[in-house]
């Protein structure tokens, strides 16, 4: 049985997120470091990351999660100065900019989205999990996926980088547990990850541009059932759930935070 | 959300029911929502288990009752209720945890068992669902139900409980169209999934050999299942309606 006491305490583990110099990778890291874990906050803007690691009593360092020379020697430094690693967040993901319908997808775009959103899940994962074996100590790998692995919308680069995450978190799953690693993802929905207030999302108009991929994000987004945005902090709690000994038994899921996103 | 780190996972000064709350997983999701600071129901059909439980809950000083009877009986279900609105002041938290698992082959199954097993473990949680959603939905104060599905609500288990798989189902898709037509009163809706978990009721049917092929290599603990619902009951997954929430230990996965 597991003591109240224990249930959230990640006091003495060494949490890696990538992505983290913002939005929600930066709720994460702040929520995984008040629950006790030193976290090394990563990002390919080294500035923001040495922010927000400075902000939540960790450290940060830059890393592009798409060029794996510079994964492996930042997980291998990782290891020498911190003796360990119990958790790796692969939060860095990119989805503006890259395009929507698929006649308007550049070479580039499909390839610059995939070697971020599913290229760096592969690198990191396979960099942490080797440290992770070596040592011998189990581990937590959390992946964050999207609603957008199960509803098409964005484009079909960012929907189908997020299902391979979701396909990916389940091999792995299977591959690792007798490591004693769990592996899970979290599928936020409709997420508010600007400055200020998130505004009502029936204020959202219905949709009327004609274009099927916009109109029902935006049709989704203004009936969700729990009537508004989510919040990144709601995905940091998700997180710390899914690092924690509360979720000892959870292995190969992905979590939705979505607000109910998925029962439209 | 700016409520402190440390109280976005507890229930301090709600009140939650739970079903088949005498042992097993029951009994486990009673004491560890007990734990975490809610009082609570504890509804059973065997008197004495329930009362157990109560008392081991209040011998920790916090606030407990029992309420014994079959809940497929909706005055069961008002009473164990009632209990919570009268004797507590509120309802925040539901947990349909009863239910049955027969063994009996597909072929050889009388009406008598596919009917009891329909009722427990699909009926009454929709009528447990509904009336304990009314009731949040009268107090204004939102509220969250959780329904005890299973893996074999996603794949069918050994051979001998195609009732019991057809219910949990039938659990997994109530708790969705529940989620959504309770959203709009701030009641979220979600399920478990546990997967092969050691309790007094288990122990009866499992082989010795059955953690052999689960990737976590162990089966459940009650705890494992208990510590799962309080995540999701608890102001840290306000976000979270409609799913249900696999603890399996990785079995789905092969």
């Amino acid at each position: 049985m597991v003591a109240p006491a224990d249930w959230l305490d990640l006091n003495g583990k060494v949490a890696v997120v990538t992505g983290a110099g913002h939005g929600i990778g930066k709720a994460i890291a702040a929520a995984l470091a008040t629950a006790g874990a030193s976290v090394i906050v990563t990002d390919v803007d080294g500035a923001s990351a040495e922010v927000v690691g400075r902000e939540i009593g960790g450290e940060g360092r830059v890393l592009d999660v798409s060029d794996s020379t510079a994964v492996d020697a930042f997980f291998a430094d990782t290891a020498r100065r911190h003796g360990r690693l119990d958790i790796l967040v692969n939060n860095a993901g990119v989805y503006r900019g890259f395009g929507g319908p698929i006649v308007d997808v550049t070479n580039q775009m499909w390839r610059g989205l995939m070697s971020v959103n599913v290229d760096g899940v592969f690198y990191c994962s396979r960099a942490a999990c080797r440290t992770m074996i070596a040592a011998g100590n189990g581990g937590r790998v959390i992946n964050l996926a999207s609603t957008q692995a199960f509803t098409p919308g964005v484009g079909v680069t960012y929907d189908s980088s997020k299902a391979a995450v979701v396909q990916m978190t389940r091999t792995l799953a299977l591959e690792m547990a007798r490591h004693g690693i769990n592996v899970n993802a979290i599928a936020p929905g409709g997420t508010w990850v600007q400055e200020g207030d998130a505004p009502p999302t029936s204020a959202i108009p219905s949709a009327t541009t004609g274009e099927p991929l916009a109109d029902t994000v935006s049709n989704r987004l203004r009936r969700i059932p729990l009537g508004r945005w989510g919040t990144p902090d709601e995905v940091g709690r998700a997180a710390v759930f899914l690092a924690s000994p509360m979720s000892n038994y959870i292995t190969g899921i992905t979590l939705p935070v979505d607000g109910g996103w998925l029962l439209l | 959300m700016s409520e402190p780190f440390e109280k976005r996972f507890r229930l301090d000064g709600k009140v939650a029911v739970v079903t088949g709350g005498g042992m097993g997983i029951g009994r486990a999701v009673c004491l560890t929502l007990s734990e975490a600071g809610a009082a609570v129901v504890v509804q059973d059909l065997d008197p004495s288990l329930a009362e157990s439980v109560a008392a081991e809950i209040r011998s920790t000083r916090a606030k407990a009752v029992a309420v014994a009877g079959d809940i497929t009986d909706t005055a069961t279900i008002t009473t164990m209720l009632a209990r919570a609105r009268d004797e507590f002041g509120r309802l925040d938290v539901l947990v349909n945890n009863a239910g049955i698992y027969p063994f009996v082959g597909f072929l050889e199954m009388p009406v008598e068992t596919l009917d009891r097993v329909l009722n427990v473990n699909l009926r009454a949680v929709f009528l447990c669902t509904q009336m304990g959603g009314q009731m949040m939905a009268d107090l204004g104060n939102g509220g969250s139900v959780i329904n005890l599905a299973s893996v074999q609500g996603f794949r069918p288990g050994n051979p001998g409980v195609s009732h019991y798989d057809t219910t949990k189902a039938g659990v997994i898709m109530l708790t969705k169209a529940a989620a959504l037509e309770l959203a709009p009163h701030n009641i979220r809706v979600n399920a478990v999934a546990p997967g092969m978990t050691d309790t007094p009721g288990t122990r009866k049917v499992f082989q010795p050999t059955a953690a052999l092929g689960i990737p976590l290599r162990r089966l459940g603990e009650p705890s494992d299942v208990a510590n799962l619902i309080l995540f999701l009951v608890s102001p840290a997954a306000a976000y979270i309606t409609g799913e249900t929430v696999v603890v399996d230990g990785g079995m789905l996965l092969k």
